[in-house]
């Protein structure tokens, strides 16, 4: 009996890590910033576009019926001078980095502006404020969730070369941090937001689209619960 | 001798003269003042003869012959009026000089009598020699001799100018040679201020010329529409280089020179521009400036401009600049914004044309064009609001100036506006919208002047529209909805009075959705609908709150599931629901609670809670 009782508690201890592995979710912040209850977003001014990035984390969802890890990110740019913006859309790429692992390189899945689903080029309007949420799909729906993201675009002056380039990194918010915000109680399905993190529902979210809202707000997310 | 004295005061008078001498002499002089038309231009209080053969003018004045307004007044001068004689038949004068004084020169925003008064000191000079009974013999090629030439030095000229601060120039000479032909008047306004030349002929001025001369004297003596083409474009300051050829009717034919170190100052611009170098040139009554550059406090403006007799165009670029607080004075209506201030720094742009026109004193003035702005930091000092990152662009015509499009992060969400500013009537019309602002943050802000001690919590979204006119809160008409999601207000008095009417003050749910729609007449806010929902308690009335927080509310508790229609048709059979009536302030709100059996109105607003507020509301 007593074996017995001790194969299961090593069977557990070495089940463990992998259960580990399963974790639905990974929340970030940004490299170097203090982690806090609130999403915290990296800001930085470059050249004349005032930039914040927030990362909703990493999480397993559906598109198009199929199941992907998808990285979250909103964007928020505001454009302080004269003359229009372009980030193509090509020059979004995301990378998982980890340890021990080759990186692995995303290019961005979908674009949305508000309501609008965004082709070809984020494009900003002179002295104005933009949001912008997009979305890096992964087909490897088990690979362990990264450790740090990294983002970068190019941006331009309308007409003109590629002038800017942006890149930031987030740091992974390990799940035993006090500040892991899924210590956090969850918030209302139909608005979905606590603390500035997207908090709909426990574990996988459903499939991604476009929810209706009556109010006006800078994100419409994505996901059926 | 007669002619010395006579040219004594001419030059006195050119300086800004005059004389003072004992009783006889005063006569004498007084008397021929008069026989040569001059006593309009020209007159002292006192003249008196000194040992050293020296005049001491006193109280000197020179008049605006047109109106007889003094334009210049010398407190004191004296002249040498000595006179070398080598035995022939009469003493000839070759020159008059004078020293010392202040000559006070008043100078007044749509004159010229400086010029007519010159030119009426020369006319009076031709009249004089004309008549003089002993001509100076002729020159040795048969020309006539030279007439004398006046000098005056180490004058202090004094420029004074309404509602301007004094100009003072010491150490200033004014030589005078008096010509058959031509008379040249050359001005050194002390040490480094210039100088000033001008020529006469017996039409007037002919020429006009100043070499670094301060502007302020060089626009004093040019004619009157020269100066209205440079008042009506803008009041410069500066090291002039000009040179002006003036036609028989007065009127500038044409000039061209350099404004160095220039710099414009205006009521209407919160802000110095310059110091910069600004090419003009003027012909055919057009006067010209291409694409000056002037610095400011932050940038520098491109500026360009066209001017005539009757109206003026001024073409203003000004692109990545540093945005100045400052700037919001030139925003027509923006000090009935009350209490919104900003805070140095961001960029601004703008290109605006400025077009003038009708009188100087009361032009009508149209402004087109547009540009952009960011603003770092507004605050809402009433409230103690705090606005970052402002960012908007505003167009602006004849009447209106128009914000299409603004934005601004406040408490963690976005507020998002567009609008207009009727400039005549000051009416106004905008459309603004809070997105996702966190009410936490809201209230901490504003609990340091409101003195609130609850918390509360949430996120909230809302939309408004309102009219009306700046600065008279009366005339303001809106309407909007507000919401609030994942919301906590139960700490606050209004919700723990009725909490504690209806002994639920230990069901306080965390989630609570708060939807309002309301209408602003003046200063009250009256709530058309409003909803209260959590797990415990759903609220749904409708009221009113004015703007000192007075509040006169009536609501219908539902504290069973809404679900259970059952349930509900039970409580309403048993007596069990009532009708929520609250008054008094947010602060101190009071709350009475009468069976709903007794009520009619608030039936309705039981079923629009327990159904939502229909199409109308939009939810």
């Amino acid at each position: 009996m007593k074996v017995a009782i001790h194969c299961l508690l090593l069977g557990a201890l070495v089940l463990l890590p992998c259960c580990g592995t399963t974790v639905e979710r990974g929340y970030y912040a940004p490299v170097g910033s203090a982690f806090g209850r609130q999403l915290e977003p990296w800001r930085q001014q470059l050249e004349d576009l005032e930039v914040e990035v927030r990362c909703q984390g990493v999480y397993r969802n559906t598109v198009d019926g199929r199941p992907v890890r998808s990285a979250h990110i909103q964007l928020e740019f505001t454009r302080i001078q004269a003359g229009e913006v372009v980030i193509p859309i090509e020059s979004l790429r995301l990378d998982l980095i980890d340890a021990g692992r080759p990186p692995v390189s995303l290019a961005a899945a979908e674009v949305w502006n508000g309501r609008r689903r965004i082709i070809g080029a984020l494009l900003i309007n002179p002295w104005s404020r933009d949001s912008f949420d997009v979305f890096f799909d992964d087909p490897q729906v088990e690979a362990p969730i990264p450790q740090v993201l990294r983002l970068r675009w190019a941006s331009a002056v309308a007409g003109g070369p590629p002038s800017c380039w942006g890149d930031c990194q987030f740091q992974r918010i390990e799940p035993d941090d006090p500040r892991f915000p899924r210590e956090l109680p969850l918030s209302d399905l139909e608005f979905g937001v606590r603390n500035g993190y997207y908090l709909p529902g426990p574990g996988d979210l459903g499939p991604r689209g476009l929810r209706d809202s009556i109010e006006a707000r800078p994100h419409y997310l994505f996901h059926s619960p | 001798m007669r002619l010395a004295l006579v040219l004594g005061l001419l030059g006195l008078a050119l300086s800004g003269v005059w004389l003072s001498a004992h009783d006889a002499l005063d006569v004498v002089l007084r008397d021929q003042l008069e026989a040569y038309e001059l006593q309009d231009v020209l007159g002292f209080e006192s003249l008196g003869v000194r040992v050293d053969r020296t005049l001491e003018v006193r109280g000197g004045e020179l008049r605006d012959p047109l109106n007889g307004r003094v334009v210049a007044h010398v407190d004191r001068l004296v002249i040498d009026y000595s006179v070398p004689w080598d035995g022939g038949p009469a003493p000839e004068v070759r020159s008059l000089r004078g020293r010392g004084g202040r000559v006070l020169l008043h100078y007044e925003e749509g004159d010229l009598g400086l010029t007519r008064s010159i030119q009426g000191l020369i006319e009076g000079i031709e009249r004089l020699l004309s008549s003089a009974p002993s001509e100076p013999e002729p020159g040795p090629a048969g020309e006539p001799s030279p007439l004398p030439e006046l000098v005056f030095e180490d004058l202090e000229l004094v420029v004074h100018t309404p509602g301007k601060p004094l100009e003072l120039y010491p150490g200033s000479d004014v030589h005078i040679a008096l010509g058959h032909e031509e008379t040249h008047v050359d001005v050194t306004a002390g040490p480094g201020s210039g100088r000033l030349e001008m020529l006469f002929d017996g039409h007037g001025l002919r020429r006009f010329e100043t070499h670094g001369l301060r502007v302020s004297p060089a626009v004093t003596a040019l004619d009157q529409s020269g100066r209205d083409v440079l008042q009506r474009g803008f009041m410069p300051r500066g090291a002039l280089d000009l040179v002006a050829l003036i036609g028989p009717d007065g009127r500038t034919e044409s000039a061209k020179g350099l404004l160095r170190e220039a710099s414009v100052e205006s009521e209407h611009l919160p802000f110095r521009l310059g110091p910069a170098t600004i090419p003009f040139d003027v012909a055919e009554g057009v006067m010209h400036i291409r694409a000056a550059r002037l610095g400011f406090d932050g940038g520098e403006v491109l500026l360009s401009l066209e001017a005539d007799y009757v109206s003026s165009r001024l073409q203003l670029d000004v692109e990545h600049a540093a945005f100045r607080k400052e700037f919001t004075g030139l925003i027509p209506g923006w000090d009935a914004l009350a209490g919104l201030h900003c805070e140095d720094g961001g960029s601004f742009e703008c290109h605006l044309q400025i077009d003038v026109t009708g009188a100087v004193d009361n032009p009508t003035i149209e402004i087109t064009g547009g540009g952009g702005f960011h603003i770092e930091q507004a605050l809402l000092e009433p409230i103690g609001l705090r606005f970052d990152h402002v960012v908007g662009r505003f167009d602006a015509d004849e009447s209106t100036l128009s914000f299409p499009e603004l934005s601004a992060r406040v408490c963690g969400g976005e507020l998002r506006a567009s609008g207009s500013l009727n400039l005549r009537d000051d009416g106004y019309q905008v459309t603004a919208s809070l997105e996702d602002v966190d009410v936490a943050q809201l209230h901490e802000a504003l609990r340091s002047v409101r003195r609130m001690k609850h918390d509360v919590a949430g996120w909230l979204q809302g939309e408004v529209r309102a009219r009306g006119r700046l600065g008279d809160a009366s005339s303001t008409l809106a309407d909007g909805q507000i919401s609030v999601r994942a919301g906590n207000f139960w700490e606050a008095p209004t919700f723990e009075a009725i909490l504690k009417a209806l002994t639920l003050s230990d069901s306080k749910s965390a989630h609570q959705r708060v939807e309002a729609r309301f209408n602003v007449r003046g200063r009250q806010v009256f709530v058309d609908a409003l909803r209260v929902v959590s797990d415990v308690l759903t609220l749904a009335g409708q009221g009113r709150v004015d703007f000192e927080g007075r509040i006169d509310f009536e609501l219908v508790p539902i504290t069973v599931p809404l679900g259970l229609f059952g349930d509900l048709l039970e409580a309403l059979q048993q007596g069990l629901l009532v009708n929520l009536v609250v008054t008094g302030t947010l602060r101190d709100p009071r709350v009475i609670a009468m069976p709903l059996s007794v009520v009619t109105n608030p039936v309705r607003l039981l079923l629009e809670a327990i159904v939502g507020e229909g199409e109308e509301g939009g939810h």
